[in-house]
């Protein structure tokens, strides 16, 4: 039984110490990032956010943010390529 | 309700900025929980994005705190759109004046049609309408229903047969039959005149027929008493003495017989009994009714009384034919109080006495008199008094029975 809570709980919690960006994408048209902390850069090419613990870099073509919100953003466009980088993070 | 309802309920602003390193302006804002979308490039530095007009104060102190160009390029939704119309006051002051001539014209009445009465009582019921507001031109909101028009024109003019009262839209169409006044006579067919209860008879009032029994006779249910047989000289100097038929004339017996009656009656009456009373206070509450939903329109002031009884009132709103589908109730809250009555003895028996004697001249008619009434036996049981009543009535007994072949 308790094996199960446990089975149970790492499969519905995440641990709310570490915060990693949760990425889902819609084919290569729109890309969800969660747990965003600031936008870095924006342009039709190239749209940089930080997350504590590194930075989502989307790559593409004609990218435009669809929705903006405190820790969420929402990435329209022809999208080439993702990239996560675990060594760039806050200087805290 | 989705987002897309929301934006459209609440409006939202496009905006350009301008500014070298506008991605801080869109951190700012997400840092102070400002929802944006379609944020999109213009140039290198200016970008375009929309956002809700309740935050739309906000982003201007964030622009200014960071001396950032904010334009204005569009404002949607309905709060904009409310203020662009008010700001077009003539379009809400001619939808407001077409609403209510809409309104007016449709509870006015153009023509009233009346069919099938000869003139006089055409202008009679045209009397009786006026006093119930259907005249031509006349303007009213709340007019009695078709029904009770009906019965109200029905009471007054009992020369009436039939009416119909139908409103059609704006307009009323009586059809009304005259009752034609067939002659008695030739209605009343030959007839005796039977005693319809036993009894002893005090007056006779007989107008066609010839009298059977005397005043202080006594009659049995069923006993003859006036003859629509007649017997004449003439006939029996004229026919032949064979032929009896020939020497009696037959009529239609007419009169009115009254005779003393006896009742027995049994009679219960409450020693405790409880009686409502209505206080006075009187307070109206008025709902819109749309479908199931009952909006208060006007739900003050607030209802204190102790016991309370609340009568409904519904009336469905018309637009000339067409019942719309509203509804309005007027709710009256009345003030009521219970009052517990203890009554004695010899009350409760006035009290049942009374009602019962009441009961019976309701029963019997209005040419019904109650002469005397004895009380042959009474008892006190279960919180009730008991009574047995004898009561002696003076009515008329008479009762036409048709001639038939054979007593012929």
């Amino acid at each position: 039984m308790k094996f199960i809570k446990h089975l149970w709980h790492s499969l519905t919690h995440l641990s709310p110490e570490e915060h990693y960006p949760i990425i889902m994408m819609y084919g290569n048209k729109q890309i969800v990032i969660e747990h965003v902390e600031e936008l870095i850069s924006f342009t039709h090419n190239k749209i940089s956010v930080l997350c504590q613990l590194g930075m989502v870099e989307a790559y593409g073509e004609d990218l435009l943010i669809l929705m903006m919100q405190q820790d969420e953003i929402v990435i329209q466009g022809t999208i080439n390529e993702v990239q996560f980088s675990p060594e760039k993070r806050r200087n805290v | 309700m989705n987002f897309f309802q929301l934006r459209a309920i609440l409006g939202y602003v496009t905006f350009s900025i301008k500014g070298k390193q506008f991605v801080q302006f869109f951190h700012h804002c997400a840092q102070a929980n400002i929802s944006l979308w379609d944020i999109s490039l213009l140039n290198e530095n200016e970008a375009e994005a929309k956002v809700y007009t309740v935050d739309y104060k906000k982003i201007k102190a964030v622009a200014e705190q960071l001396q950032f160009t904010m334009t204005i390029t569009k404002q949607n939704g309905l709060s904009f759109y409310m203020l662009s119309l008010w700001n077009e006051k003539q379009k809400i002051v001619a939808l407001i004046c077409s609403a209510l001539l809409l309104y007016g014209l449709s509870h006015t009445v153009w023509h009233v049609e009346i069919n099938g009465v000869p003139v006089h009582l055409e202008q009679k019921i045209t009397e009786q309408l006026k006093r119930m507001n259907v005249y031509r031109g006349d303007f009213s909101t709340s007019r009695l229903p078709v029904e009770a028009m009906e019965s109200n024109i029905m009471e007054t003019l009992p020369q009436l047969l039939y009416i119909s009262v139908k409103k059609r839209g704006t307009i009323y169409v009586v059809e009304a039959v005259e009752k034609k006044q067939e002659t008695s006579e030739s209605k009343l067919t030959p007839r005796h005149l039977i005693a319809a209860k036993n009894g002893i008879i005090q007056k006779m009032l007989i107008k066609d027929g010839q009298a059977v029994v005397a005043v202080n006779d006594f009659v049995k249910k069923g006993d003859l008493l006036v003859s629509g047989r007649i017997n004449t000289e003439e006939n029996i100097d004229e026919a032949n003495e064979e032929d009896e038929v020939a020497r009696t004339l037959l009529v239609a017996s007419e009169g009115d017989i009254y005779a003393n009656t006896w009742y027995e009656l049994h009679v219960s009456s409450n020693l405790f009994t409880t009686h409502e009373q209505l206080q006075g206070g009187i307070i109206n509450h008025y709902d819109i009714n749309i479908g199931k939903l009952a909006i208060p329109v006007k739900f003050w002031p607030k209802i204190n009384f102790k016991e309370k009884e609340i009568t409904e009132i519904k009336e469905r709103t018309r637009l000339f034919n067409r019942e719309l589908p509203i509804t309005i109730t007027k709710r009256t809250i009345f003030d009521k109080q219970t009052i517990e009555i203890t009554r004695t003895e010899d009350e409760a028996k006035q009290q049942g006495i009374d009602h019962a004697l009441e009961d019976l001249h309701i029963k019997l008619g209005k040419d019904a008199d109650i002469l005397k009434y004895y009380i042959l036996h009474e008892k006190v049981e279960s919180g009730k008094v008991k009574l047995r009543l004898y009561v002696s009535v003076l009515e008329n007994i008479a009762q036409a029975v048709p001639i038939t072949k054979e007593d012929k």
